[in-house]
């Protein structure tokens, strides 16, 4: 060692504190307020893919001899369920179809633009998040696959959340259950519209906007209601688990569980936004009624 | 109490050594926790950060613990710069009560880095409240005892690890 190189100490320890704390705090503010580091975020995630593909390796490897050996009788119950759903299913899929018929002809009765089916993308789930603080899903496909931030993500029950960080190969996804997330929704039996939230860590969500005379019981279904122009109209979100009312308080205090069951290697659709395809449809129709003008 | 290896001049630490640490525990940090693992999870690079900044501390500095905590930001999906922040305060109490923690073997040093381990957690807890609204996880700060039960094992392993490496054997 030199005798230049002995004595160089840079800044002390205090000064590199403040330098350190002062950037973190930028970040934090940048990331939380204006979401604004999204680029620092996919950047690492580059590096971080394979490290990570690398530990879940053994999970991976774990899971799959699990699976392996999963009994004859099991499968068969497997099998057996899922034939029965696909019955019933079908059978759903066949009414569907012929009410989605009358509904597209009405509209056209009424001058209204025709649903179109939205293009969707399947995922697989990578892992649940890792992280204490916030309930979020990692998606193993990323911009590369064509997702982008802020459109909903379904599993077979229903709503589960909304993507909102990209990077190249994989995607975050934000829990409907978690703090803060609003969700216009409706009561499906009486299509009383509000928002729903999220409650964070207790898995849960609440209809904080509801007044204390509104209609709504234990049990029923809430689903989007398409509003936003985020969220498709209809898809299942949550049930009314608990419902509290008080002459105190100006708005009852409802407590939804939601539908959207979670885990690892289970299977998702992301869906595009509503509003790319109005928009584009909204377009097209101000542009033939100038043309007609 | 006083550990002997601390008091004679010692070669410094491999620097492959540092970096299979760092690997390692970053490894750990990615494996698929869920539920209350998560919670309990220790922080592995805190406690590989913690041993490098007593032992290397011109090697593994202040900008090591800022960017591992980047790192476990983006590993964990959670708000960038929470836990870089929790580590470079970590960081710095670590390096100014060095010199006295190393007068004690790696057993003894454990309940002077516990207020540590608490520390930085307990920094993360409110950055995160401080930012997002709602209410503290005070639940997580039961990861510390995790933090202590693991910082042991993992300071005697590198510890070992690096004397075999300093002094190889003929």
């Amino acid at each position: 060692m030199s005798t230049r190189e002995f004595f160089q100490r840079g800044p002390s320890p205090l000064v590199r504190l403040a330098f350190f704390c002062a950037f973190s705090i930028a970040l934090v503010i940048l990331d939380t307020r204006y979401h604004s580091v999204g680029f620092i975020r996919a950047g690492l995630n580059i590096f971080i893919y394979p490290a990570e593909q690398a530990a879940h390796l053994p999970v991976y490897l774990y899971e799959q001899s699990i699976e392996f050996f999963t009994s004859q009788s099991e499968l068969r119950a497997h099998n057996e369920r899922l034939n029965h759903q696909l019955i019933v299913f079908s059978e759903r899929a066949a009414q569907s179809a012929s009410l989605e018929k009358d509904l597209n002809e009405l509209r056209a009765l009424n001058d209204l633009p025709a649903r179109t089916k939205l293009p969707s993308i399947l995922a697989e789930v990578s892992h649940g998040g890792r992280n204490p603080f916030t309930a979020k899903l990692v998606l193993d496909r990323g911009s590369r696959a064509g997702l982008i931030e802020g459109q909903p993500v379904m599993d077979a029950n229903g709503l589960i959340g909304q993507v909102t960080h990209v990077s190249l190969l994989s995607a975050e996804v934000t829990m409907v259950t978690e703090q803060n997330q609003q969700i216009p929704v409706r009561i499906l039996r009486n299509g009383l519209r509000t928002l729903s939230e999220g409650d964070g860590s207790s898995g849960t969500l609440s209809l904080p906007f509801l007044p204390e005379g509104a209609d709504i019981q234990a049990g029923d279904q809430i689903v989007t209601s398409g509003i936003d122009g985020t969220y498709p109209e209809g898809l299942p979100v949550a049930m009314v688990a608990h419902i509290e009312r008080s002459s105190s308080r100006v708005f009852a205090r409802v407590t939804c569980t939601p539908v959207g069951g979670i885990g690892r290697g289970h299977y998702v659709l992301v869906l595009n936004p509503p509003k790319s395809a109005d928009s584009a449809k909204s377009t097209e129709t101000t542009k033939s009624g100038s043309d007609h003008d | 109490m006083i550990s002997q290896h601390d008091r004679v001049l010692r070669n410094p630490s491999h620097i492959r050594l540092i970096w299979a640490s760092f690997v390692i525990a970053y490894l750990l940090t990615l494996l698929p926790w869920s539920g209350w693992a998560v919670i309990l999870e220790p922080n592995w690079l805190l406690l590989v950060l913690i041993h490098w900044w007593l032992r290397e501390p011109w090697r593994v500095g202040q900008s090591a613990g800022f960017f591992s905590g980047l790192m476990m930001d983006v590993a964990q999906t959670g708000i960038l710069g929470v836990s870089a922040l929790s580590f470079s305060i970590a960081g710095w109490l670590t390096i100014k009560f060095r010199t006295r923690m190393l007068a004690f073997s790696p057993v003894a040093q454990a309940p002077q880095i516990l207020p540590i381990l608490i520390g930085a957690r307990l920094v993360a807890v409110l950055a995160v409240w401080l930012s997002s609204g709602g209410s503290p996880n005070w639940w997580l700060l039961l990861g510390s005892a995790s933090d202590f039960i693991f910082w042991i094992p993992i300071t005697l392993v590198l510890h070992q690890q690096d004397l075999r490496r300093s002094h190889p054997s003929p």
